[in-house]
């Protein structure tokens, strides 16, 4: 089976990174959301470890958008063309049915265009409006009294804050699908083995 | 001819002066080479000499004839009564060089009977005292190094241009927050007095410790990577001294306590005084860390000649006590989110004092732009007429509490006369204390201790109205924040923010159809958790279907 180097060091670095940082925020924003629900056993950490990380997470989105603005990868492997549009029923049907049947994968990745039409549509929704948008919110939570009349332009801290919470159930359900997507490849382990090594198979 | 002879007039002296130059005095004087008065000539103070040489004994100079302001001041001042002259201080050929200030003299100076007596004289001009002052100025100069820049919006959030005192114990907590390290604060209370005019007695107390005293606003300067020049309220600098009148309007001088009953020697009042009668309450703090540690006394946080009594403080006044002493309060609580915005509406025993009882405080406010400024009584004065009893305004009905219906007309009524944006602000201060403060590890430090709907200080609410310096608290009953619109509440992110809770789901899977809408709202963002946990759970049952279905095609 032939091996295609699609994913480049700084973006598998990026990615593993920006796993942690994910997995923390979310355990935390679940305690800090649920107190009910104990993580950490220090409320003081949970809120701390939720600020840190929610800043370190606005750095690696920033990264991930410079990094694809700068080699061109916004336009080559986001953004959604007419084919993609035709090509999702029988993408969606694949992950239904066609799986089952020991059919192949319609979509074959290349370095030009990595994702198929259904992975555009979740990637390109989630990093360029889901994560912003909890990213933004973030920050203007991190000091209300700076952001003051930011925060009340944009509809008060209470809306803010249910955006925030919205944003994020909607970043936690495509990751739930996202990890499962991840045991689909050829073997099981064969798109996590390419998300360290580079390579997919 | 007429005008020839004016301009000889005018000249005359000068042609005088012209025909001795310095260079003629200086060959024989020539110590006074080096000598600078300003462009003064020599025979211009000696002018009794007219020819050289010059007799031997030679008039006295007289400074009056050019300094005659400072002359006429020093003329009524002590100095000149006990007989010193000018060359006492100045040395008339050296100005520049030699000027003898007060310390030359007067160093060992005691002041044995000035309270706080190092405190002032570190800081404080002589001439402040010693002057006929009618205005100085206090200048306070902060030094943060090349430490990280303080932003004026932190420094001024209301943009008034003056530091008040919240703002001043906001300001001193950052100068002691990392990494900012410490940042020097040098406070001067200088005489802008002319300085002849020293007196034979200090002036009193008053003259500095009381409202149009000589110190008006104080000047900040902040120094550092950025730097900024603001007043400050001089208050915060110059507390003031308590009057007989104040007095008669005190808890304790409501209570006819005279001033003898606790001032019964000139030494400073210990716990003892206060004792004498809040025995039970001291019976609670003597255990303390505070009282234990010997570091506070009573009057350290309570001062009873304050008009309005402690339990009448708003959160930032309370805070203001304790920070005198915990200035590192926001670096202690780092991890509480926005640390500034909790202290404008906490303070400090909301966490520290878990048996005291807490309470929600509304008062009335009016905003202005993103500044939210509390109404005084005297604006309550302009609106209802002078002495206007704002409790029986409230109040209608008179029964000693106030409901929803009376709160929403007075608020009305408030907004229509002020024709201004009137919001009602709030804050969670004790209300009933228990006077042990030494809870540090507090367990209550999890968000939803207050922000739920269940937090304790929804049982007990305060309304407070000014009257006169005071403030009165009226009892609030009912559900008064679920009656109001949204808009005046909507960013207290207290209210309504209960949890999700299982039991949510079991209402939501019970209800009847058209008590649907009702239960929608009184779930409100508790929807978002609904849904999204919903959403999750259908995700999860999907893709164990398709876990099992890939399980069985493989076998």
């Amino acid at each position: 089976m032939s091996k295609l180097y699609l994913h480049p060091l700084p973006l598998r670095i990026w990615h593993w990174a920006n796993a942690c940082i994910v997995l923390v925020l979310i355990m935390t924003g679940i305690q800090l959301r649920v107190p009910s629900i104990q993580i950490l056993h220090d409320y003081r950490y949970v809120v701390l470890l939720h600020k840190y990380f929610g800043y370190a997470m606005a750095g690696s989105f920033l990264f991930w958008f410079f990094y694809y603005l700068a080699t061109g990868g916004l336009t080559k492997h986001y953004l959604m063309g007419l084919q993609d549009v035709k090509s999702m029923p029988q993408q969606a049907l694949y992950y239904v049915l066609h799986i089952f049947r020991g059919e192949k994968n319609p979509f074959v990745p290349t370095p030009d265009s990595k994702f198929n039409s259904l992975q555009k549509l979740a990637y390109s929704s989630v990093m360029l409006v889901f994560v912003p948008i909890i990213v933004i919110t973030g920050v203007l939570f991190s000091d209300i009294l700076f952001f003051f009349s930011w925060i009340k332009a944009l509809g008060g801290l209470r809306i803010l804050d249910a955006v925030h919470v919205a944003a994020a159930y909607v970043f936690i359900l495509y990751l739930l699908v996202h990890l499962y997507m991840a045991t689909l490849g050829p073997k099981l382990h064969s798109h996590i083995k390419g998300m360290i090594t580079g390579y997919e198979e | 001819m007429n005008v020839l002879v004016l301009i000889f007039v005018a000249l005359f002296p000068l042609v005088s002066y012209a025909s001795i130059s310095n260079e003629d005095c200086l060959g024989c004087h020539d110590k006074y080479k080096e000598s600078r008065h300003g462009q003064t000539a020599c025979v211009q103070c000696h002018d009794d000499i007219g020819s050289l040489p010059h007799d031997e004994k030679l008039k006295r100079p007289s400074c009056k004839a050019c300094h005659g302001k400072a002359a006429a001041e020093y003329k009524r001042s002590i100095h000149s009564e006990k007989g010193l002259s000018c060359k006492n201080c100045h040395d008339v050929h050296f100005p520049a060089k030699a000027k003898k200030g007060c310390h030359s003299c007067h160093s060992g100076a005691s002041h044995a009977s000035l309270p706080s007596g190092e405190k002032h004289l570190k800081a404080v001009d002589c001439l402040v005292c010693h002057g006929k002052s009618e205005k100085d100025e206090i200048r306070i100069h902060i030094d943060t190094g090349k430490k990280d820049p303080i932003k004026r919006e932190i420094i001024d959030p209301d943009g008034n241009q003056l530091i008040d005192r919240k703002e001043w114990n906001n300001l001193q907590a950052l100068l002691q927050k990392a990494p900012m390290g410490k940042g020097e604060i040098n406070k001067q209370f200088l005489a802008k007095t002319e300085p002849h005019s020293v007196t034979k007695k200090p002036v009193s107390c008053k003259s500095c410790h009381s409202d149009g005293g000589i110190f008006q606003q104080a000047r900040v300067t902040i120094m550092g990577k950025q730097s900024h020049e603001l007043f400050a309220d001089r208050k915060i600098f110059i507390p003031e001294l308590p009057s007989i009148e104040d007095y008669r309007h005190t808890v304790h001088g409501k209570k006819d306590i005279k001033c003898s009953d606790c001032h019964t020697s000139q030494q400073h009042i210990n716990d003892s005084v206060c004792t004498a009668c809040h025995d039970s309450i001291y019976g609670i703090y003597k255990d303390t860390v505070h009282s234990k540690k010997g570091a506070t006394r009573c009057i350290d946080c309570h001062n009873p000649h304050h008009v309005k009594a402690y339990k009448e403080l708003s959160a930032p006044e309370r805070l203001s006590v304790c920070v005198r002493c915990h200035k590192d309060y926001i670096d202690k609580h780092e991890w509480l989110p926005n640390t500034l915005l909790h202290f404008h509406y906490l303070e400090c025993s909301t966490c520290h004092s878990p048996d005291s009882t807490k309470s929600m405080v509304f008062s009335f406010a009016v905003k202005e732009g993103n500044k939210e400024m509390p109404l005084e009584y005297l604006d309550m004065e302009k609106i209802f007429g002078k002495n206007a009893e704002l409790k029986k305004l409230v109040d209608r009905n008179g029964d000693g509490t106030v409901i929803c219906k009376e709160l929403a007309a007075f608020f009305i009524e408030l907004r229509k006369r002020l024709q201004k944006e009137v919001t009602i602000s709030s804050s969670i201060v004790v209300t009933k204390a228990f006077h042990n403060y030494s809870e540090k590890d507090t367990k209550s430090r999890v968000c939803v201790t207050c922000h739920s709907e269940k937090a304790p200080f929804y049982e007990s609410m305060f309304l407070s109205v000014p009257e006169g310096e005071r403030a009165v608290h009226i009892p609030v009953k009912g559900p008064v924040l679920s009656a109001f619109p949204i808009s005046v509440f909507i960013d207290m992110c207290l209210l309504g923010e209960g949890k999700i809770h299982a039991k949510d789901f079991d209402s939501i899977l019970k209800v009847r159809r058209e008590d649907m809408h009702q239960l929608i709202d009184e779930l409100g963002f508790k929807l978002i958790d609904l849904i999204g946990i919903v959403f999750s759970l259908l995700i999860l049952s999907g893709i164990a279907v398709h876990v099992f279905l890939r399980i069985v095609v493989k076998k």
